[in-house]
């Protein structure tokens, strides 16, 4: 570690020769310089290295103060803020933990109402009020017994109860965003009752499964917005829920353990929910193209949910045949094979399966992985073009994606002089590219692939070549303003 | 813990009788009747309140409430919280009353506001200050430092608080790092009382008024140079960790693990100066002083200090 001086030039000295990557420390400026010139540094025997830039990026802020319905501050509200990711080709929208707070810490308003959320990282943020609930539930009230119930409900900036309606709040660097204010109503609101059926076994400690409801907006979000808990018996009731449509999940952190539940909230309570899980097996078969006697036992499966938010599933060791604990939903399938081997072909029940995630229903669902020899090494290089942008990476992307990969998109840090290398990449065609803000989740969108792919470097690697020297590539830089255009014409 | 009871007791609704829970909410220091405080009673944790608020001159009433027990709660901007958390009081509305009309006094809150800088006046974010009760314990009450070093309690009473800052994560982060020239790094911030001492003898007390504010309060944190040590352990397999464990003044304890390299010999930097504790999978144990000084060829044999 070094501290810059007053011209904020540092040095490093006797450092060993190898790949470095150069970290910033500073209140106020991100941490990680992302990926630019010299933020990874490969470093020869004897070479000096002199002149490197870096770009220290400064956060933002966001700030604001949080009223009741009556215009009161609301004191010891949270607030949460959101962000839009893409995640296997799909937008998440996804809670974002604060910076530099402790874990489970949140941020709530002060006498005043005010909040800050600060050390933010450039970028879009929904913002996300509600008050919390204290030892005595004061936040659902009536005037008298037997009268309708009322609850302060969450809102999204500037003044929507579900997300879709949200504006999101657009953060440059450093720049301080203030008067994101949110006035909370109080609304009619009504209970989603039910039981999970087995109860969950666990209803005390801080592990202990929850019941939770959220707005059924069509998206895949990994937080709640509506929480119970369960009874010993599996009862479980949801208070404070405004009219709506729901989704009714038993949740353990921010993982489902039941299937999801659909209900309406109209003008009563909702009764009766049952929540159930249905698990089974998956059959797994593994098999090296032209070699019998490949050792198998190292590879590893592993399926991932892409149409919600779930826990990754994966072959053991001393079980390698079968995934289980599977539910019902759509799965990509993600392979880990031993060195220069790759995923050839991927079969569901016998067909092979081209999209990028497919549908397990039950027991009888079996995967078969072929396996092949012949992964090749791909050595890049990039001009770094003056002003040096921030954020840059080189990625690889296959022109039809091959089910089963370990990875799908490939991707590669660029040194200072402008090198990078993508490793064991399997037999095909793809497209080569250096872009800013690299995401892999929308590079797994095939609309958005669609898009821009005439603008990638076309990149072949044959299969069942003898030869196993590397490829040399030279990829362009895809302008921000093209990734733009994509994603606005992209059917979402 | 003080626990207010208040017992009340009212016939069910009797004919031309107004209100079921009647009384009148007043500033506790002045006396004078607070409006727009939100009252609510409930029977249990989870079941919904019901609410009402105060008028013009401070008075409330609960028109119809069930007879049975219930807990009351009034919350107003600028006033603490009655009762105060933790402290739940109780009363039942039931069969006859002498007590109608209640009086609730709600306390000003007080508040206290500051900043954290380092021995630059740079400012420190992410920093706990420890506000202590009137007791003079830690911790009291707690608030973080935001990215302007700042930090704001707004929910103290009258008395007399003693401040203290402690670094945040960034700060110790820093132990184990290596300066530029490849030597471990020499200071880090510490506990610091206010104003600037990291000792309790040097905190300075401030005194805080019923419904009053202080601002700008300002924390230096202190720092010191940190020191190291190093060793060889025997009689015991190398490649494992040795936990060293430090205890603040306040306290806490504060343990980082040591490699121990396969031939025994390990070597740490980045520690706060003071007596340490060293211990091996609970076998072995050994003091070692950094007060005033870095120690070298530590020799820690686990047959002689083994149990």
């Amino acid at each position: 570690m070094t501290a810059t001086d007053s011209a904020g030039a540092f040095s490093f000295d006797s450092v060993e020769p190898g790949n470095y990557r150069i970290e910033l420390q500073n209140a106020g400026y991100r941490s990680e310089p992302g990926n630019q010139a010299g933020a990874l540094t490969h470093l020869s025997p004897g070479q000096k290295i002199a002149g490197l830039e870096l770009t220290a990026v400064p956060l933002g802020a966001i700030s604001g103060t949080i009223l009741d319905a009556e215009g009161e501050p609301l004191v010891g509200a949270e607030v949460q803020l959101i962000r839009s990711k893409w995640s296997h080709g799909r937008r998440v929208v996804s809670l974002v933990q604060v910076p530099r707070r402790f874990f489970e810490q949140l941020v709530l308003t002060d006498d005043l109402g005010r909040y800050r959320l600060d050390s933010l990282e450039p970028g879009e943020y929904f913002v996300r009020a509600q008050t919390l609930p204290g030892w005595f539930n004061i936040e659902t009230v009536s005037d008298g017994p037997g009268q309708p119930e009322m609850a302060t409900i969450p809102m999204f900036y500037p003044r929507a109860v579900t997300i879709a309606g949200a504006t999101p709040v657009r953060v440059g660097a450093g720049q301080e965003i203030s008067g994101i204010d949110l006035r909370l109503p109080i609304v009619r609101t009504f209970h989603i009752r039910g039981s999970a059926n087995p109860a969950p076994t666990d209803t005390i400690t801080n592990r202990a499964p929850y019941v939770a409801a959220s707005h059924d907006d069509g998206g895949v979000k990994d937080w709640a917005e509506f929480f119970g808990q369960f009874g010993e018996d599996g009862s479980f009731d949801i208070a404070g829920v405004p009219a709506g449509n729901y989704v009714v999940r038993e949740m353990q952190g921010s993982e489902a353990l039941s299937d999801q539940v659909r209900t309406s909230v109209n003008s009563g309570d909702v009764n009766g929910v049952r929540l159930s899980s249905t698990r089974f097996d998956v059959g797994i078969q593994v098999r090296f193209e032209g070699d019998a006697s490949h050792d198998l036992s190292r590879v590893f499966a592993h399926l991932v949910p892409t149409d919600r938010i779930g826990a990754t599933l994966s072959t053991w060791p001393n079980h390698p045949g079968v995934i289980s604990n599977v539910s019902p939903g759509r799965y990509i399938l993600e392979v880990s094979p031993d060195e220069n081997a790759h995923v050839k072909q991927l079969l569901v029940h016998g067909k092979e399966v081209t999209s990028a995630d497919f549908q397990l229903d039950g027991a009888a669902d079996q995967l078969e992985i072929v396996l092949a020899k012949g992964t090749r090494t791909i050595c890049g290089t990039f001009a770094w073009p003056d002003p040096r942008p921030i954020g840059v990476r080189a990625i690889l992307v296959p022109e039809k994606p091959r089910p089963g990969g370990f990875t799908i998109v490939h991707q590669a840090d660029i040194d200072q002089s402008g090198e990078f290398t993508f490793w064991s990449v399997s037999p095909g065609r793809y497209r080569s590219f250096v872009v800013t803000d690299f995401d892999e989740g929308l590079w797994e969108n095939r609309d958005f692939f669609r898009l821009v792919s005439d603008r990638g470097l076309l990149v072949e690697v044959p299969e069942g070549a003898k030869d196993n020297s590397a490829i040399r590539i030279s990829p362009a830089l895809l302008p921000p303003a093209a990734v733009e255009r994509a994603m606005a014409q992209m059917r979402n | 813990m003080k626990y207010v009871l208040v017992l009340l007791c009212l016939a069910p609704a009797a004919f031309g009788q107004r209100c079921a829970l009647e009384g009148r909410v007043v500033d506790q220091s002045t006396g004078r009747p607070i409006p727009k405080v939100r009252l609510f009673v409930t029977q249990d944790r989870l079941s919904p309140a019901i609410r009402a608020t105060t008028d013009e001159r401070g008075t409330f009433c609960f028109a119809r409430l069930d007879p049975g027990s219930y807990h009351l709660l009034a919350r107003s901007t600028g006033y603490r919280a009655y009762p105060e958390p933790m402290i739940y009081s109780m009363l039942s509305v039931g069969s006859d009353s002498g007590q109608f009309p209640m009086t609730i006094e709600l306390t000003p809150r007080s508040i206290l506001t500051g900043r954290v800088l380092d021995a630059d006046g740079d400012p420190i974010a992410g920093a706990e200050v420890d506000a202590s009760g009137p007791d003079g314990r830690y911790p009291g009450t707690i608030a973080h430092t935001d990215d302007h070093g700042a930090f704001r309690f707004y929910d103290l009473g009258a008395g007399t608080y003693h401040l203290m800052a402690i670094p945040g994560l960034d700060t110790h982060i820093w132990a184990g790092f290596r300066d530029g020239h490849g030597q471990p790094i020499g200071e880090r911030e510490i506990e610091t009382y206010y104003p600037n001492s990291s000792d309790i003898k040097g905190a300075a007390a401030i005194v805080l008024k019923a419904g009053h504010e202080i601002n700008d309060v300002v924390i230096t944190m202190q720092r010191v140079g940190l020191r190291h040590v190093s060793g060889r352990i025997v009689g015991f397999a190398g490649g494992q960790y040795l936990l060293a464990e430090f205890r603040w003044p306040s306290g806490t304890v504060e343990a980082s693990p040591i490699q121990v390299r396969e031939d025994g010999t390990f070597y740490q930097g980045g520690l706060l100066p003071g007596k340490y504790t060293l211990s091996m999978a609970y076998v072995v144990q050994t003091t070692v002083d950094l007060t005033t000084q870095d120690v070298d060829g530590l020799l820690i044999d686990s047959l002689k200090t083994g149990k």
